[in-house]
């Protein structure tokens, strides 16, 4: 049996800053506020990975 | 437990690959906490919970609430 993960499944990026990891308020550019300037948001099994991954190192 | 939360969810079926379900974090700075792709014929039912008020949906689907129902574009 092969698994195969996209990296769609492990993350999907921010519709907010469409990835920018930025956006403009009063004409200044801060870190985006709906992502923390990750540009992406982890889905259920990024963050399940992740923390498996945490876990075990 | 929050009663306020309830035990309210919806049932999202999305009608195109790539819908995009996004949940909004619970408080006064709401963030995207958590994001899930469907594609088409995938249902998805989310829930309320302490740390989601709010779900954004990105893409063409049906929802189902118990307000009825309703299609996202
Ligand atoms: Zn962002």
């Amino acid at each position: 049996m092969s698994v195969i993960i996209a990296t769609d499944d492990l993350e999907l990026t921010c519709p907010h800053c469409n990835g920018e990891k930025l956006e403009i308020i009063n004409e200044e550019r801060v870190t985006c506020s709906k992502c923390d300037g990750k540009g992406v948001i982890l889905t259920a099994l990024g963050q399940t990975l992740l923390h498996f991954f945490k876990k075990h190192t | 437990m929050d009663h306020s939360t309830g035990n309210d969810y919806i049932v999202i079926k999305a009608e195109e690959n790539g819908v995009q379900v996004i949940g909004l974090t619970r408080g006064q700075d709401t963030r995207f906490h958590h994001t899930e792709k469907l594609d088409k014929g995938e249902v998805m039912i989310a829930q309320f919970t302490t740390h989601t008020s709010a779900i954004k949906i990105r893409g063409k689907a049906k929802l189902i609430t118990k307000h009825g129902e309703i299609e996202s574009e």
